[in-house]
This record gives structure tokens, C-alpha cells and sequence, in this order.
């Protein structure tokens, strides 16, 4: 009995040493976010300090920030907005209908997976510059269709074909036509996975950094470029720096809690079940 | 000419065949049912008429038209599915007027026809909920509402009740019949249960391995069963089936003997075996029903050894083995007590009693 | 019988799985395909924009042969491979250790807690970990060397040396992804039936036999894809090196991505980072055949 107790003690450690270890930069983080610039650079750190607002007091009074946080959230949902409408109806036909090439499409459509953004940045790079659309909000909304896209696709497609076909063979006798059948049953029937996929997609162009860092110049830089834009001069404002951290990885840790069943799904796009 | 025809219906799937050449004609107003064996190809046969499932060849007629080509929603058929296929998003009344709502029908029309059907099934109580807050049987009567608020030509059932519990399927197969007799329209429906086929239908279709083996009324399959199979498939407890020897036979009768029969006895052939059919010597099965048997009783005796009883209460189920160590069962009136080994004597009517050649067919 | 008239099924026209499909398809061509189509022009030109007077002409294969024949593009490569074999064995081995702590029965809320918390570093914006790791890592005030210090060992300028900023990249990798592997370990796991588990459980008092000849063969799917998902994000991974070291000191730090993102955009020469972008989406595209391979099943 002594060794099963010895065995549930450790199993305890190991379980808060993950949790502590999983969640210490980020704690790190917010605490260094309250801490003055005195306190920041104190050697050793400081664990026990008193906190201060004004980091954030300095970050909402910056221009630069705020408009990067709207930029960023601009981006974001508009992207995502865009691949759920492109990918649904996409997600439909893969699900529903046979048809030549069907698996090589959705090969297709999943493999921009795995495309080095760099690898893209540079032909969008000029594209961009020769349309005139370098530093819009478009260009970064059509580009993070990109990465959002195959996404949507595969999670919609899988959630489609969890549909019953009898409810569409239904609808077929009652007199739905396609469109009726993708737009009043799909539609609402696969609104979990849509709501999940829109999750993942958000979060994924909202960290995005570096189409965002070529494709931008000052008018619509997102979050993630003017956090890392700090990072020059001699003394660096970390209690700044932080805060802004802070306000960028708040709103995507809360999406990522909603979604935590479904992390790995999204980040594997299914590969394991 | 029949209100629903199908016509030399073949259907394949690549190479594997599923349906092999099937005719079944029904007149307005029928109440018809295709029952038989899972894989039989029931199922595909009615979603080929509700046009769900492609022909491969052959000819589908619904009141004197060719609708082989035609998309399900002209059809003007109803389908009810096994799953009952309610949308789990909508309120009942909107499930009900999805059809209506999809061919256009103003918005006071759709509610006095929702209103109708919904009086018809008693569930004017239920409109506003979802198909997940009912009841399997509440959830039957939606999908029967969805069905006749179109006024289909035709309506087609797809095992509705296989998922009811006992009692629930027994009452519901009661609403079915009634509202075939209150509706007047046709009706086609697919079962496994033959009990559901003998209570429903006025015309039985017995699938087997995608071919029809017998078309007819209840009770033409129950006294006149063509071949083993149907003789086994209508009827509960199964038909007793032994296998007997020709000892004689002239024009319209033959003799038949076997080791558990007192005597040989004499049976009358029907009329399509008197001119060909077996001959003396040649192994006949002899088809007896477990209601026919009598025990103690009856002028033809077999002799049989009694194995174990099964009580149901008012009736009771013997089962006994014969000679060549085949089972029999008999249902007796009352309640009976056996010991093991016993030896019975049980007698039947040589009308009741069912003959087949050695092939199974029917003679 | 094969009259296309009386194919009455499956309820739809040829034409209708086209219209619902060529939203998508027509999206990703153009932001997907045409430009890498342009990259493949560009490549095959002479396209440095800080010497565009000169024009932009046409030069064959040279910018191929100048990447292949640059001992910094091969250097980067293998600095790349070498990464990535740091970072993956130790966040498999982590990985299996956390999935296993997870999957152990009782202690429900520290083990709902740690799980939830799992997510948190994969969320957490890549450029930000970034940030984070140049304060944890920073000479004078950072944390890393306090908690080394603990255990006896001097400060160290880990930023400032390449043996110490390598190392640090490789901290924040591990820190950020051996979450992945975990919980993909963990669903792994989670699909070896109880019934199973629980007979081995009273036939070997073994952990170590449990895990290899019964939980095992669950976990090799998950395995492979990792491995594979992980190379590929790898030679993506471009937004933690870049705020941290921005590939230095020297080229310490300077992978696959850092080093074209430099050629073509703090260099400007956009022919050769072309060639490079094409060599490197080969590269992808080949592991992703193979991934899509071993692991999709077959949509039918």
C-alpha cells in the first residue's frame, strides 16, 4: 500500500509540474507586465513587488498599439469570415458528392498546410506592390485565406459527413433543391464544426507574424508586428513590451481554452483521431 | 392499368447485383408490403421508387406515368424512414411544412395544412418542439405528418417501426392501418417482420435475394405458400419442415410416408403439380404449421419424443424430435407439463398439411 | 441502359458540385498558385530591387545554381535539420512522460487542470513567445539564469553567445510544442479499449510492459505524425527566431526561413529568395505527399 501512495504523491508532482511549467512565461508575462521598469530590471528577479497599471496606462495611450490591436482584429475575422464562406459550400461538395479528381482536390486543399509562408511571401511580396495593395488590410485578408482555408475545409468536411444522409434524402423528397439542402440543413446542422474551425482560424491569423511583417508598412501593422517593433533601441521598455503581450495572447488563450477538446484536431487537421 | 408498376426493375452495383429482374403491379388505394430477409433488396426497391436510388433497368409507372426519370420531388410520394430523418433543428411544425414551404405554398395555406395534419395525428400539443424533446412514437407521428400534409400520390414507409419499443410498434402498426383506411392512398411499405405484413398489408411481396418469390395476400401466402421459403417465412412459430418419402400416387393425390407417421398419408396435390411433380420413391418435404398440430388428436398420428416446453402463458410451445431426429414444434392450447423423453402422439389434417419437392417448390 | 436521361440519381446535375467547390478553388488558385507561379518567373531572373536600374533580366537557371552552390543556404539547411533533431526527440520523450501523467486514473482535477493548461503554449502567439524568450533568457535580469543559478551554475549571456541563443531557441521550441506531442500521445492513449488495459493491468505490475506491448501500437500513428508535422513546421518556423535573435549572434540561429526572409527582404534580392522559397516548397510539398500518404484516410 505504502508504494501505491508513493505512486499517487509523484503522480500529483509531475501533474502540477506540468501545469507549472505549461503556464510559467506566460505568468511570467502578466506579472512582468505589472512590474515597474525598476523592478524588471532587478537582478536577481523580483517575485514579491508591488504592481503597477502603468505599463498598460502606456500602452492604451499608444496610438500605435491600439490601431495594431483593430488591425489585427480587422484582419482576423475578416479573413476567417471570408474562408467560412469560400469553405463551406467547399466542405458540402466534398462531403456530399462524388466526382473525378475529388480526393486529389482535397489533397489539394489540405496540403496548403504545410506551405512555408516564406515560400509565398516573396511572389505576394511583389504582387502586392505591383497592385498597389502593399500595406492594406486586404492583402493580409486574402493571404491568411491561405492557411485558413484548408482548415475550414477539413473540419467542415468531416462534420458534414457525420449529417445523416437520410435527413437530405428527406429534404430531396420534399422538394429542397441543392442550394436549399446546403443552406437550411448543413448549414445549421454543422454549426459546431463551422464555430470551431472560425476559432482556429481566428487564432491562427491573429499570432501570424510574418506575412503581416513583409506585406505592411504603418498604416495597418498588426499586433504581433508592433510588439516585436519595440525591440530596438539601447534600453528596452519591457514592462511595455509585456503589457502589449499581455493584450495580444489574452484574446486567443481564451479562444484555445474554448476549443481545448478539439486543439489537437485542428493543429493535425485530423491526422489523429 | 395499375396505379404503381414496376417493370423488369434491375439494379446493380458495379459488379454485385442487388436486384434481379422484379414485376410487381398495385391498384390505387393497396396497401402493399415488401417484407423478406435483410439484403433482400426491399429497401433499395422502395427508394427506387421513391427515386432515391438509380435503376439500372426496368421501368418504375405511378399512375400511368413513366417516372423512371423523374427527379423524388415529382414524384408526389412521401417517405418515411426508419431513422424517421426529422430535421433535429426545426420545431415540429416547421419539420411538417418544410415541403410546403419549398414548393412554394403561401404561408395561411401551409398553416391550415399543418393545423389539419396535426389534428389528423393528434400532436397539435407537440408543434413547438423539437424533434429531440419527443418520444420514439411521437417522433413517428412527426415524420407521418411530414409525409401527408403534401398529399402525395403515394406513400412509402422504410421499416418505421423497427425502432419502437414492443408495445409502442404494436400500437402505432394500429394508427398506420387506420390511417390507410381513413386516407384512402397507397401505400407501400418495407418490413422484416412478418407479423407487420400479415396485420397491414392487402398484398405481400416476398423478396429473396433481390428476386420476388411470391406476390399475394395474406392469407393466399399463408395457405398457399409457393415454395419453402415463403411457407417459413409466414407464420410464427416457423412451418415444421420433415423430410418424407413418395409411396404412392395417382392423379390428384400422393401418399407420403415417414419413421415418426403412424401410417402414410394421403395429401392432395395442387392443381399445377397433377400433371408433373415427383414420383414414387422420390423425397418429398412435408410442411406442417405448429398451430395444425393437435395433440392426441386428429386422424393422422406422428409419433414424436418430447425435448422441452416452452410456457407463453395461455399456449404453450412443445418441442418434440421425430425419428430421423428433426425438430418439431407444435403451439397447444392451455398449459402443459412434459418430461423429457416423453413420447407424444400428435395428430393433423392431411388439408393443413404442405408438401414440397425436393427443389422446395410448392406441390 | 445507359440512357444518361433515366439516370434519374444521385440528385444532383454534373455541373452542381462544381458551383459549390469553385469559390474555394478559384480563391486558393489565385492567392495559392499564381504567385508561385510569378516566384517561378522570378526566379529564373536577375530581380534585385536594390539594383533595379539595371532591369530585370532574364538569367536561366543561374539563381538555382548560385542557391545550390551557396555554402549559406546549405549551412542554414542543416542548421535547420539540426534543430529539429534537438527539439523533436525531446518533446516526444516529454511528451510520452506528460501523456502518461495525464492518462494515469485519479487525481481528476490536477489532471483536468494540467490538460486545459496544455493548450495555453500553443496558442500563445508565436511572436510573443518570442518577446517572452528574450526576457527569460536576458543576461543581467532574466529568469533563466536565477533558476540555474539555484542549482549552483554561473550567469550566462545565453542571447549573446551561439551556443547559448541556440540553446534557448531550442528551450522555447520544446516549451511551446512538447504540448502538441503530449496531447496527441494522450488521444493515443485514450483509444486503447479499457477492457485491455485492465487485463494486462492484472497480468504485469509493469508499467514499462504496459506501455510497450499494449499502448504502443496506439501510439504509432500519432508518432509518425508528428514527426512528420513537426519537420514541416520547422522549416516554417520563422516568428519565435526572429523576435528572439533574428537568426544571430553570427548565423547561430539562422534557419531555413530566417535566412530567405533575409536574402529577400533585408537584401532584396528577390530572384535568388525565389529559388529558395521553390527549393523549400519542394521540399514541403514532398513531405506533405508523404504525410498525406501514411495518414489521411481516403476521403471515398
Amino acid at each position: 500500500m505504502a508504494s501505491r501512495s508513493n505512486g499517487r504523491i509523484l503522480h500529483g508532482f509531475g501533474l502540477l509540474a506540468v501545469f507549472a511549467v505549461a503556464i510559467f512565461p506566460v505568468y511570467w508575462m502578466v506579472s512582468s507586465s505589472f512590474k515597474t521598469q525598476t523592478d524588471l530590471l532587478a537582478s536577481p528577479p523580483v517575485w514579491l513587488f508591488t504592481p503597477t497599471l502603468g505599463n498598460y496606462a502606456e500602452v492604451f495611450a499608444d496610438q500605435k498599439v491600439t490601431s495594431a490591436v483593430v488591425n489585427s482584429l480587422i484582419v482576423a475575422v475578416f479573413s476567417t469570415a471570408l474562408a467560412v464562406v469560400l469553405g463551406t459550400p467547399a466542405a458540402f461538395a466534398l462531403a456530399r458528392y462524388d466526382f473525378r479528381g475529388k480526393s486529389d482536390l482535397w489533397f489539394w486543399f489540405i496540403s496548403n498546410r504545410f506551405i512555408s509562408p516564406i515560400a509565398l511571401a516573396l511572389p505576394i511580396y511583389i504582387l502586392a506592390q505591383g497592385l498597389g495593395l502593399l500595406d492594406t488590410h486586404l492583402v493580409l485578408i486574402l493571404v491568411y485565406i491561405t492557411f485558413i482555408l484548408p482548415i475550414v475545409v477539413w473540419i467542415c468536411t468531416d462534420q458534414f459527413r457525420s449529417i445523416p444522409k437520410e435527413l437530405e434524402e428527406a429534404a430531396r423528397l420534399e422538394g429542397a433543391s441543392q442550394f436549399d439542402i446546403f443552406w437550411r440543413i448543413y448549414l445549421p446542422l454543422g454549426l459546431p464544426g463551422i464555430a470551431v474551425s472560425a476559432i482556429f482560424g481566428f487564432i491562427f491569423s491573429w499570432n501570424e507574424l510574418l506575412y503581416a511583417l513583409v506585406l505592411t508598412r504603418r498604416d495597418v501593422q498588426t499586433a504581433p508586428v508592433v510588439a516585436t517593433s519595440f525591440m530596438s533601441g539601447y534600453e528596452l521598455p519591457w514592462g511595455k513590451i509585456m503589457a502589449t503581450g499581455t493584450v495580444i495572447v489574452l484574446p486567443v488563450t481564451i479562444f484555445a481554452l474554448l476549443v481545448s477538446r478539439h486543439m489537437v484536431r485542428g493543429l493535425t487537421m485530423g491526422a489523429t483521431k | 392499368m395499375s396505379f404503381l408498376r414496376l417493370q423488369g426493375i434491375q439494379k446493380r452495383y458495379g459488379p454485385v447485383s442487388v436486384i434481379n429482374g422484379v414485376d410487381i403491379a398495385a391498384e390505387a388505394g393497396e396497401f402493399v408490403v415488401f417484407v423478406g430477409p435483410s439484403g433482400c433488396g426491399k429497401s433499395t426497391l422502395l427508394r427506387m421508387i421513391a427515386g432515391l436510388e438509380e435503376v439500372t433497368s426496368g421501368q418504375v409507372f405511378i399512375d400511368g406515368q413513366d417516372v423512371t426519370g423523374t427527379e423524388p420531388a415529382k414524384r408526389q410520394v412521401s417517405m418515411v424512414f426508419q431513422s424517421y430523418a426529422l430535421f433535429p433543428h426545426m420545431s415540429v411544425r416547421d419539420n411538417i411544412a418544410f415541403g410546403l414551404k419549398m414548393s412554394k405554398v403561401p404561408k395561411s395555406e401551409i398553416d391550415r395544412q399543418v393545423a389539419e395534419a396535426a389534428r389528423i395525428l393528434q400532436m397539435e400539443n407537440l408543434l413547438d418542439r423539437r424533434p429531440r424533446q419527443l418520444s420514439g412514437g411521437q417522433r413517428q407521428r412527426v415524420a407521418i405528418g411530414r409525409a401527408i400534409v403534401r398529399h402525395p400520390k403515394l406513400f412509402l414507409f422504410d421499416e418505421p417501426l423497427s425502432n419502437l419499443d414492443a408495445e409502442l410498434r404494436s400500437q402505432m402498426r394500429v394508427e398506420i392501418a387506420r390511417l390507410h383506411r381513413d386516407l384512402g392512398v397507397t401505400m407501400v411499405y418495407v418490413t422484416h417482420d412478418q407479423v407487420e405484413a400479415m396485420t397491414l398489408a392487402d398484398r405481400i411481396v416476398v423478396l429473396r435475394g433481390g428476386k420476388v418469390e411470391q406476390i399475394g395476400s395474406p392469407q393466399t401466402l399463408y395457405d398457399r405458400p409457393v415454395n419453402t421459403f415463403v411457407a417459413g417465412f409466414i407464420g410464427s412459430p416457423k412451418m415444421n419442415f420433415v423430410a418424407a418419402t413418395l409411396t404412392g400416387r395417382d392423379a390428384r393425390t400422393v401418399t407420403v410416408a415417414h419413421s415418426s407417421l403412424a401410417t402414410p398419408v394421403r395429401i392432395a396435390l395442387r392443381d399445377d403439380a397433377q400433371t408433373k411433380g415427383p414420383s414414387v420413391g422420390d423425397t418429398v418435404t412435408l410442411g406442417l404449421r405448429p398451430e395444425h398440430l393437435v395433440l392426441g388428436d386428429g386422424p393422422n398420428r406422428m409419433i414424436l419424443t418430447a425435448d422441452i416446453v416452452e410456457s407463453l402463458g395461455g399456449s404453450t410451445l412443445i418441442y418434440g424430435q421425430t425419428k430421423a431426429r428433426e425438430t418439431m414444434i407444435l403451439e397447444a392450447p392451455g398449459r402443459r407439463t412434459l418430461t423429457k423423453g416423453e413420447t407424444l402422439s400428435v395428430g393433423f389434417d392431411a388439408a393443413q398439411a404442405y408438401l414440397f419437392d425436393a427443389t422446395g417448390q410448392a406441390i | 441502359m445507359s440512357n444518361p436521361a433515366r439516370r434519374t440519381n444521385p440528385g444532383y446535375g454534373r455541373w452542381t458540385p462544381f458551383w459549390f467547390l469553385a469559390p474555394a478553388v478559384v480563391a486558393l488558385f489565385l492567392i495559392g498558385i499564381y504567385p508561385t507561379l510569378f516566384a517561378l518567373v522570378t526566379s529564373l531572373r536577375q530581380y534585385n530591387l536594390t539594383r533595379s536600374r539595371d532591369g530585370f533580366p532574364f538569367v536561366g537557371l543561374a539563381n538555382y545554381q548560385a542557391v545550390l552552390s551557396d555554402p549559406t543556404f546549405w549551412d542554414t539547411l542543416a542548421r535547420t535539420a539540426r534543430f529539429f533533431l534537438v527539439v523533436m526527440p525531446v518533446e516526444i520523450a516529454l511528451g510520452l512522460c506528460v501523456a502518461l501523467l495525464l492518462h494515469r486514473p485519479g487525481l481528476n482535477f490536477l489532471r483536468a487542470l494540467a490538460r486545459v493548461t496544455l493548450v495555453i503554449p500553443l496558442a500563445t502567439t508565436y511572436a510573443v513567445v518570442g518577446l517572452l524568450g528574450r526576457l527569460v533568457f536576458n543576461r543581467d535580469f532574466g529568469v533563466a539564469n536565477s533558476f540555474i543559478n539555484l542549482f549552483g551554475f554561473p550567469a550566462l549571456d545565453w542571447l549573446g553567445n551561439s551556443a547559448g541563443a541556440f540553446a534557448a531557441i531550442c528551450v522555447m521550441d520544446v516549451w511551446q510544442w512538447t504540448p502538441f506531442c503530449a496531447l496527441i500521445f494522450l488521444s493515443g492513449l485514450s483509444m486503447v479499449p479499457v477492457e485491455i488495459e485492465e487485463a494486462a493491468k492484472l497480468e504485469t505490475t509493469s508499467h514499462w510492459a504496459l506501455l510497450t506491448h499494449v499502448q504502443l501500437p496506439y501510439l504509432l500513428p500519432g508518432f509518425t505524425a508528428m514527426l512528420i508535422l513537426r519537420s514541416a513546421d520547422v522549416l516554417k518556423l520563422f516568428d519565435v527566431v526572429f523576435t528572439m535573435t533574428r537568426g544571430g549572434p553570427g548565423a547561430a540561429t539562422e534557419l531555413i526561413s530566417i535566412y530567405i526572409q533575409r536574402v529577400g527582404f533585408r537584401v532584396f534580392d528577390l530572384g535568388t529568395a525565389s529559388a529558395q522559397a521553390l527549393l523549400l516548397l519542394v521540399i514541403t510539398i514532398l513531405l506533405a505527399r508523404l504525410y498525406i500518404r501514411f495518414f489521411y484516410r481516403e476521403i471515398e
